[in-house]
């Protein structure tokens, strides 16, 4: 068994630098190629247009659901004004 | 007549807030099963097909938008939940929380699909298939199934208490 310093301080900068060669893949670095890419894509002139059109169905939903909280004020206030009218 | 309207038992406020309390979670199921597990169903796949990772990247990042919008519906209906346990008139039964639930969700599937896959076409369930209206059709058979399947828990007679949790 070796107790040198400098044996284990190079086996442990092998092992970091297997570490780090895993991280600087391809992989990784596309990320950075595509990113510019990808924003100028999603924030560009059609930005809002694609906003718009993948919110509507929750703005559809909102509408419906605010209906339905007040659907038993609204019916109970039509039977008053039909009875008053009476 | 304001009177009445306060001491009357409701069901408004608690279907409310499991309606949003649905779409939201529903939303949810919509983006973490079809999007993220599946890869299937992203939100401008057919303006924008995933073909490469550029796209499929632009694609994450509208699932990114859908999903806070979904955040603000689920967020609603916990507030809605919160309200009605304070009035003291609102129904309270388990049954109708869990049927507004999967009403909610039947409901939030019929009008995407109908607007983003029928009208609109931004995207469809899957964007790979030739023919994709066979999947586009089963979504919506789908909710409305999940649609009758909460009406039925919300008109069902219940056990449950009939009044909120806060006493007078």
């Amino acid at each position: 068994m070796t107790n040198c310093p400098m044996a284990t301080m190079d086996s442990m900068a092998a092992r970091l630098l297997g570490l780090a060669a895993l991280l600087a893949s391809p992989g990784a670095w596309a990320c950075f190629d595509c990113r510019k890419l990808v924003e100028a894509r999603v924030y560009g002139p059609d930005f809002a247009s694609n906003l718009l059109a993948l919110l509507m169905p929750l703005a559809v939903l909102g509408v419906l659901g605010v209906l339905v909280y007040f659907h038993e004020t609204i019916l109970d206030r039509l039977k008053n004004a039909r009875q008053l009218d009476q | 007549m304001r009177d009445s309207l306060i001491s009357k038992p409701r069901r408004g406020p608690l279907v409310t807030a499991g309606l949003f309390l649905g779409i939201g979670l529903g939303g949810f199921v919509d983006g973490i099963l079809f999007h993220q597990i599946l890869q299937i169903h992203n939100m401008l796949s057919a303006r924008i097909p995933v073909a490469d990772l550029v796209s499929a990247k632009i694609n994450m990042t509208w699932d990114g938008y859908f999903h806070a919008g979904v955040w603000v519906m689920t967020l609603l209906g916990v507030w809605l939940l919160f309200r009605a346990g304070t009035q003291r008139n609102t129904i309270w039964s388990g049954k109708m929380l869990s049927g507004a639930m999967l009403f909610g969700w039947g409901l939030f599937n019929l009008v995407e699909g109908l607007i983003d896959h029928q009208i609109l076409g931004i995207h469809h369930v899957m964007e790979y298939a030739i023919n994709k209206f066979p999947y586009d059709l089963a979504f919506l058979i789908s909710s409305l199934i999940l649609m009758l399947a909460g009406w039925a828990l919300i008109r069902a007679p219940g056990r449950d208490s009939p009044y909120s949790p806060v006493q007078p």
